[in-house]
């Protein structure tokens, strides 16, 4: 009975169909076969090359050579080789120089103390923690690492990155998307380089420390914003310095960039690198050099492998923001978590700063000291704060060409190293932006005594005579 | 998540409107309509919803409008077109971080699907099942004018969206960023 009601009332259903319907219904059916029997496409790969043009380009492509045409006196055929630890004194080439060519701006490599806290680690758990921080990687000496950190810097947490250039490459990266804006000082260094390119942020360059560029850039950004609010609403403006530049030696004006900061609503990470354990009254970097309270930086990163004479990196700031890095930071979540060692010498490193702050006023002097030696030489000119331990030294009537000027270099660099004092020139990359003029770097660690700085200034002077005269 | 409940909130309280407005104007001449119609469009609930319980009711004589609200003529298509709207067509992102670097912050769920590209079976499917649902409803409703007319316009609104030439435009800025 139920069966045939049925029946009746589909059949009277059917009757009842007004005509637009039946054309609707059967267009619509129509579609749905159209649409079933269509090839499916990407709308991005519409512009296909015929065979003709696929031939062409493969008649026009010329193989480039592995290795290129090199002159045989290129110097990185020769590269200088270090033999021993890099200390206070260096072993280059076979010589014995003072090292004032790589980063050991606490005098912290070869530290017995650190060595041995090293040393018992390896004893304790082996030598690598196999595996990522996310997947049984963590080790108790890593959380340790990261709470002393925080103590340290005063901050509200802390993650630790197994390598120095990725903490800051993965960090950006983290934050900054598509469709945000990020102001860089031109002169960054080629990890922060990686970090935005890796974070297809637009990315706007100001010139190096010029504040009235980064104002401009800022009100250039302003403007696109009042001309599109709804679009400026999802954009997120993040501004990115470094404490202390490595390509330039300069201390970036962080009361100035706080001040943008609040004006534009920026968000701000520094890059403290060379900064962290170097400048202010306990080492914790430009914030306390220029006694700015934490509330006004969103995020300090650094580097481990300067001052505190270790491997790795890490993030500080306050929770909200850092712990976003404990799934977002790619250079946290797929890689390796930093060796216990490496965590425990970082640890040790911090007691022994925490022991005796006044390492940090000392360093200072001596980087004053050399300020003032090397800004006499009368062949060079100083770039660099002179409360900053990485300076570089250009020559003041430079060749026209590049070439001659880097061999010149080279040679004054040769020249001292034989005589004691080892000092690099800049190396950088192909493909960084902004390159700037080759100089030879010094860095400035506390264990340099007042005759040994005098003894630098000496050696540059006659190196210049000898080499350029 | 929140903003996605409170969509699904007032979406209830429209569906709510629509079928307390319907049902009084139609009489029912199919008695027990529990045994034909299968729960065809389920197939598009994702989230749970929740029922603002501050209104009082009991105004059509059952203590319980949740036994009886969902079989209102019309209101199966209404439901699932309306969240298969929102969920593909309104919301942009996706609920947890991806890995693009932000690429789909600005893509509704319906032009993520596949990378864009267009016609895949997935697409498809999702195309033909409002089309065959609209289909079905008018069906049922015996054609019936009034059930015609907001049956058609939902299903236009789900499925124009949903046509190559619409991927990735916003009409009148809404939902632009």
């Amino acid at each position: 009975m139920a069966t045939q009601w049925i029946f009746f009332e589909i059949f009277e259903a059917l009757n009842e169909v007004p005509f637009y319907h039946v054309l609707l219904e059967v267009g619509l059916l129509l579609w749905i076969l159209w649409l079933i029997f269509h090839k499916s496409y990407n709308p991005k790969e519409l512009e296909q090359l015929t065979e003709k043009e696929k031939e062409q380009l493969i008649d026009d492509w010329t193989p480039e050579p592995l290795v290129g045409n090199v002159p045989q006196n290129h110097p990185y055929l020769k590269p200088p080789t270090v033999s021993g630890k890099a200390g206070k004194y260096i072993n280059v080439d076979g010589h014995h120089c003072l090292n004032m060519a790589t980063h050991n701006y606490l005098g912290f490599v070869g530290n017995k103390d650190i060595e041995e806290s090293a040393i018992k680690t390896i004893q304790k758990y082996g030598v690598g923690s196999c595996g990522p921080r996310g997947f049984y990687g963590t080790v108790d000496v890593h959380l340790d690492l990261e709470d002393r950190l925080t103590e340290f810097m005063k901050m509200e947490e802390a993650v630790v990155y197994s390598y120095g250039f990725s903490t800051i490459a993965s960090a950006i990266p983290a934050y900054a998307k598509r469709g945000d804006v990020i102001f860089v000082d031109e002169n960054v260094n080629f990890a922060i380089q990686k970090g935005l390119d890796a974070s297809r942020s637009r990315i706007r360059f100001f010139k190096h420390n010029d504040m009235v560029d980064l104002e401009r850039l800022l009100i250039e950004q302003a403007e696109l914003d009042k001309k599109n609010p709804k679009k400026a609403q999802v954009t997120r403006r993040f501004l990115i310095v470094e404490g202390i530049y490595m390509n330039s030696g300069d201390i970036c004006p962080l009361p100035e960039l706080v001040e943008l900061r609040k004006k534009y609503k920026l968000r701000i990470f520094i890059d403290e690198s060379i900064s962290f354990a170097t400048l202010g009254d306990h080492g914790r970097g430009v914030t306390e050099y220029y006694n700015i309270p934490k509330e006004e930086v969103d995020m300090i990163t650094s580097s481990m492998e300067w001052s505190l004479a270790t491997i790795g990196g890490f993030c500080v700031g306050s929770s909200f923001v850092v712990e976003h890095q404990r799934l977002s930071g790619l250079g946290y979540c797929f890689s390796a978590s930093l060796p216990p060692l490496l965590a425990t010498a970082a640890i040790t490193s911090l007691n022994i700063m925490e022991r005796d702050p006044s390492m940090f006023k000392k360093l200072q002097t001596r980087c004053q000291l050399v300020h003032k030696a090397l800004s006499a030489l009368s062949s060079f000119s100083l770039q660099g704060d002179p409360d900053s331990p990485v300076k570089h030294l250009y020559l003041r009537d430079p060749p026209n060409c590049r070439e001659t000027e880097r061999n010149l270099l080279s040679k004054i660099v040769d020249f001292c190293i034989e005589h004691g004092v080892a000092v690099v020139i800049a190396a950088y990359l192909q493909m960084e932006r902004f390159v700037s003029r080759d100089s030879i770097r010094v860095t400035v660690n506390n264990t340099l005594t007042d005759d040994e700085i005098s003894n630098v200034a000496l050696v540059f002077e006659k190196a210049c005579s000898e080499v350029l005269h | 998540m929140s903003l996605m409940t409170c969509t699904c909130n007032t979406i209830e309280k429209v569906l709510w409107a629509y079928c307390v407005y319907f049902e009084k104007n139609q009489i029912t001449t199919l008695s027990d309509k529990r045994g034909i119609h299968k729960v065809t469009c389920c197939v598009y609930e994702g989230a749970s919803f929740r029922f603002v319980s501050a209104m009082l009711v009991g105004g059509h004589g059952e203590s319980n409008p949740n036994t009886t609200w969902l079989q209102s003529r019309g209101l199966w298509i209404s439901y699932a077109l309306g969240c298969h709207f929102v969920f593909l067509h309104i919301l942009k992102g996706a609920p947890w971080i991806p890995q693009d670097q932000g690429d789909c912050r600005i893509l509704t769920h319906w032009e993520q699907i596949d990378y864009g590209q267009q016609f895949t079976a997935t697409r498809k499917f999702l195309t033909v099942v409002p089309i065959v649902l609209f289909l079905l409803t008018s069906f049922y409703t015996r054609y019936a004018t009034s059930h015609f007319i907001v049956n058609f316009i939902s299903m236009v609104l789900v499925v124009l969206p949903k046509l190559p030439q619409f991927h990735r435009v916003r009409l009148f800025g809404i939902n632009k960023y």
